[in-house]
């Protein structure tokens, strides 16, 4: 049984969850889908114990509301809105802590990113490092265009996909993508000069 | 998945595009399915909890709060209200007696000076006091006259005395005693009529003047 349904695709498999409340096409479904999500999402937030919660709350969401989901959509589009939805909502969130928070952790990643003589050519050379550089020059683009940008150039969605995740048009998703681009360029720029 | 190139712009930020599909993937931790089953197993729903937890009960909370507190709140000062007597808007307290005896501290003393005489004529005193008496004369000369109290009751309508006295006695003295109202002039006094032989006598010292100074009778006319 469950050798037959790991050959299904992902909308037959919640097909088979909605009609049959089936458990073990809800736990492929979750295997297929936990760490593409724990990727995007941490991308998104930069701290991985609240991208594990995070994508633990949309595969509870997706198992209350399974219902809710429409045959004509694509799986993939409807668990990551999900997943984009509760970030942005915890990105909220943090941003009404900070304010009150005397401690700002985003105004140090702005003095690392920022600052050209904190890393050395040699150490930035390290792919370590440079991940990390780039990662919080991601968390410095701002939210409406990380979000596209993850879902494009990490992810690999494609245009159609992203503006069906995002409800957006696809002009909005190009040149949102093209912005989000283009600020990360200017932050990382002292990286490809060296 | 496999990435397509839409227009000229995914050419410019290739150089970024590759940089961020370099990035390491991230996965879920390994107990994250059990974590997941075992929430939903134990229907540890987190914030769907919190979400149900918006009954209409939970909206009417915090009015029911308010409103209570407001009834606490009215009762409350409405008792301090009672107990505390705001001497601006209550009714003066009523005497019981206004006997002169027990008129102390006030300007009544002016008119009724009572006799220290000593313990023991102090209940006579009571009995029947002798006051000193405050009396207008017709040339409104005040002179104090000894005598007895005028108004031996302890309650007396001082309005109907003194209108007895203006018209009995025709204006000729006003008494004064045994009331913190005093008499005020309320217009002219009739005239008293003069005596003609007054008259004739003032005439008759003018006309002496007159022939003191020589100034004859005839030339006047």
């Amino acid at each position: 049984m469950k050798e037959k349904l790991f050959a299904l695709t992902d909308e037959e498999l919640i097909k088979e969850f909605q009609d049959h409340n089936t458990i073990e096409a809800f736990e492929i479904l979750v295997k297929r889908y936990k760490d593409p999500l724990t990727n995007f999402v941490y991308r998104f937030l930069g701290n991985k114990d609240v991208c594990t919660d995070i994508v633990q709350d949309t595969m509870i969401k997706f198992y209350l509301h399974k219902d809710s989901y429409k045959s004509f959509a694509k799986f993939s589009t409807w668990i990551y809105t999900i997943a984009g939805n509760l970030a942005k909502n915890e990105l909220k969130r943090r941003k009404r802590r900070t304010i009150f928070s005397l401690n700002n952790d985003d105004e140090e990643r702005t003095i690392q990113v920022e600052d050209k003589k904190f890393f050395a050519p040699d150490v930035s050379a390290d792919g370590n490092i440079k991940n990390e550089i780039i990662q919080k020059a991601l968390l410095k683009v701002k939210p409406v265009y990380r979000e596209v940008v993850i879902l494009r150039d990490i992810q690999g969605f494609s245009y159609e996909e992203i503006a069906d995740i995002t409800e957006l048009s696809i002009g909005t998703v190009k040149s949102r993508i093209n912005r989000g681009r283009s600020q990360l360029q200017k932050l990382l720029k002292n990286i490809y000069r060296e | 998945m496999k990435k397509k190139f839409y227009n000229k712009e995914e050419k410019k930020f290739e150089d970024i595009s590759k940089q961020l599909q370099k990035l390491p993937q991230i996965n879920a931790p390994e107990n994250f399915e059990f974590n997941l089953m075992t929430r939903i197993e134990n229907k540890n729903f987190g914030t769907e909890k919190e979400i149900k937890k918006y009954t209409l009960f939970s909206f009417l909370k915090p009015a029911i709060a308010v409103v209570s507190s407001v009834i606490i709140v009215f009762f409350v000062v409405d008792q301090q209200t009672n107990n505390f007597e705001n001497p601006l808007i209550s009714d003066p307290q009523v005497r019981n007696t206004d006997s002169p005896n027990q008129l102390e501290n006030s300007y009544e003393k002016e008119f009724i000076l009572q006799e220290n005489a000593g313990a023991a004529q102090s209940n006579k005193i009571k009995s029947n006091p002798t006051n000193l008496v405050v009396v207008v004369k017709d040339n409104d000369v005040v002179s104090e006259q000894k005598g007895n109290f005028p108004f031996p009751d302890k309650s007396f309508d001082l309005d109907s005395k003194l209108r007895s006295s203006r018209t009995g006695t025709g204006n000729q003295s006003r008494v004064l005693a045994g009331t913190n109202n005093r008499v005020q002039f309320e217009g002219f006094f009739p005239g008293i009529p003069t005596n003609k032989r007054i008259i004739d006598s003032l005439r008759g010292l003018d006309s002496i003047s007159q022939a003191k100074k020589g100034i004859p009778d005839s030339s006047k006319k």
